[in-house]
């Protein structure tokens, strides 16, 4: 079952696309990364999963149901999420703030406790909000997001601004939560890395367009194995090689050539010393996350 | 969740937002001018100055001291970016609603014990004549009524607008406006929200150019002004209402 559906999500301001077309479906108990660049339209999907911003087209389904007006609000009490900046009120202290949330979520002191001791900030809960660090700022608003142990957590870019050490004890928190609490996680990110280590299935979005989605093993699967030469002339070696009917690419810092059966791989070795070029090494390469990333969108994946 | 536990937590999310603070702020300057000025009146006409006094001033420090309030009750909300997780719970609305309600409270509270604190002060200086309790509790009334109209405008751009300089502007202007237009007739007065303090007066004011002779009298209360004011208000609410249900966080 999935607990997010999205069918055709579109949203556009003015005359550009933020979101386009998006066809979302996110399995339950997973830990979904959705990840892209900045800018790429993740927040503005995320909103729209929680009826913060009305989509120009499209419809949501929402733990088996679709969203409208009307069952928004009951849908979303099964819903944790904390979007962007973490939400809180300066003037009240981590306690109150959370009460305020436990109030209009109609749950109790037990739930609060719970919460507070989950995100390990129960010792400074009598502190103002405002006095808060960002980390503990954001660590308020997931235990906010938390509370009464929700289903469906929904977590846009949760690490931004974090310390590396706020970064790591974050992961490793959203790391428990579905194991812990059967909960499912969506969290996104324009850190490559991150979701590498947290997501059992990841969504990758570029301009507003949904170019993958899958497990991510099957992200992996996207992966070509391949020969790496290197050489002192590069563009010799490429038309020396070509001469003998091997096909090659330049890379960034290397001739890139198909995986090649030992006997042509001899040759192609044989060719290279032979002709001049400076042959310093071949190996057999597998392109990386980050090369797969860049081949969907064109873009840098942030590290 | 009923909307008297929302208007609860308006109150409770204001903590340490010193709204009382502002208050006793305002009281304390209408305590000064009151006594400066009843000091100096006739007792016999103490009654129908105060009565004449209190919105005039009003119209001045009023439509700031509101502007404060609902900033003071909106504030948080956008420094801490709480609209994303509140809507998460409960309709945009309700809360408007719930903060209208918690303000309404705040603005009743400062009338009233305004009234009382003039009440107090035309008692210590003895002013003759029988207590005017009717035109008193209309003075209070109608000051609460234009007061709500001021509010409903300013929480209204307080909600949508995140910074508060510019509603704290607003409130500035009408201070000035709502003096200013005074001086006109009451026909101008009613285009202007700030000037329904002075087409509410229960006591109105004659001006002899030749003699240059001032004569306070009293008048009926202008139902017909107060029927304005509540068109007035019905579309403030309106308005500010479904723009802020309609925004987009």
């Amino acid at each position: 079952m999935n607990v997010i559906e999205t069918h055709a999500l579109t949203k556009r301001y003015g005359t550009v696309n933020r979101v386009e077309q998006l066809n979302l479906h996110i399995p339950k108990g997973c830990v979904y990364g959705f990840l892209g660049p900045n800018g790429a339209g993740k927040s503005t999907t995320l909103k729209m999963v929680l009826g913060l911003v009305h989509p120009t087209q499209g419809r949501v389904t929402l733990l088996g149901q679709t969203m409208d007006n009307k069952n928004r609000l009951t849908l979303l009490r099964q819903v944790g999420s904390l979007i962007e900046n973490p939400s809180y009120y300066g003037n009240l202290t981590g306690a109150e703030n959370m009460q305020v949330a436990a109030t209009l979520r109609g749950l109790g002191q037990a739930e609060i406790d719970e919460a507070l001791s989950a995100v390990r900030l129960d010792s400074a809960k009598d502190r103002l909000a405002a006095q808060y660090s960002f980390g503990m700022k954001q660590r308020l608003g997931l235990a906010m997001a938390l509370l009464g142990r929700p289903p469906l957590l929904i977590l846009d870019e949760p690490t931004n601004g974090l310390d590396p050490a706020g970064i790591q004890e974050m992961r490793e928190l959203i790391c428990t939560l579905p194991r812990q609490y059967d909960m499912t996680v969506v969290i996104s990110s324009h850190l490559l890395s991150e979701i590498d280590q947290m997501a059992t299935q990841t969504g990758i979005i570029q301009a507003g367009r949904l170019l993958f989605e899958g497990t991510l093993t099957e992200l992996h699967a996207h992966s070509s194995h391949g020969l790496a030469v290197h050489t002192l002339d590069d563009a010799k070696a490429a038309i020396v090689l070509r001469q003998h009917g091997f096909a090659t690419k330049q890379g960034s810092d290397c001739l890139l050539l198909p995986l090649l059966k030992d006997a042509d791989a001899a040759k192609a070795a044989y060719l290279l010393a032979n002709s001049d070029t400076g042959l310093l090494r071949m190996a057999e390469r597998q392109s990386s996350l980050e090369d797969i990333f860049l081949a969907l969108t064109g873009k840098a994946a942030s590290l | 969740m009923s909307g008297l536990k929302f208007v609860r937590l308006e109150f409770f999310k204001s903590r340490r937002q010193h709204i009382f603070l502002l208050q006793a702020g305002l009281l304390s300057f209408l305590l000064i001018y009151f006594s400066a000025t009843f000091s100096r009146k006739n007792a016999g006409t103490g009654w129908m100055d105060l009565v004449y006094t209190v919105p005039l001033i009003d119209s001045l420090v009023f439509p700031l001291g509101i502007a404060a309030i609902a900033s003071r009750l909106c504030e948080a909300e956008h420094k801490g970016s709480t609209y994303k997780l509140l809507e998460t719970m409960m309709p945009p609305c309700r809360l408007f609603d719930a903060k209208l309600a918690c303000g309404a409270v705040h603005v009743g509270v400062l009338c009233l014990l305004q009234t009382a604190l003039a009440c107090a002060l035309g008692a210590a200086q003895q002013f003759d004549g029988p207590f005017p309790a009717g035109r008193l509790l209309a003075m209070t009334g109608a000051v609460f009524a234009v007061s709500m109209l001021l509010f409903s405008l300013q929480l209204g751009l307080s909600l949508l607008l995140a910074n508060q300089i510019i509603p704290l502007t607003v409130g500035v202007a009408g201070s000035f406006l709502g003096l200013f237009i005074m001086v006109f007739p009451q026909i101008v007065q009613r285009f202007l929200p700030w000037g329904y303090y002075g087409v509410l007066m229960l006591v109105r004011m004659e001006w002899e150019p030749a003699t240059q002779h001032t004569q306070f009298f009293w008048a009926d209360f202008d139902w017909f002004g107060l029927a304005l004011l509540g068109v007035w208000l019905a579309v403030s609410l309106a308005v500010f209402r479904t723009a802020f249900a309609r925004r987009e966080v």
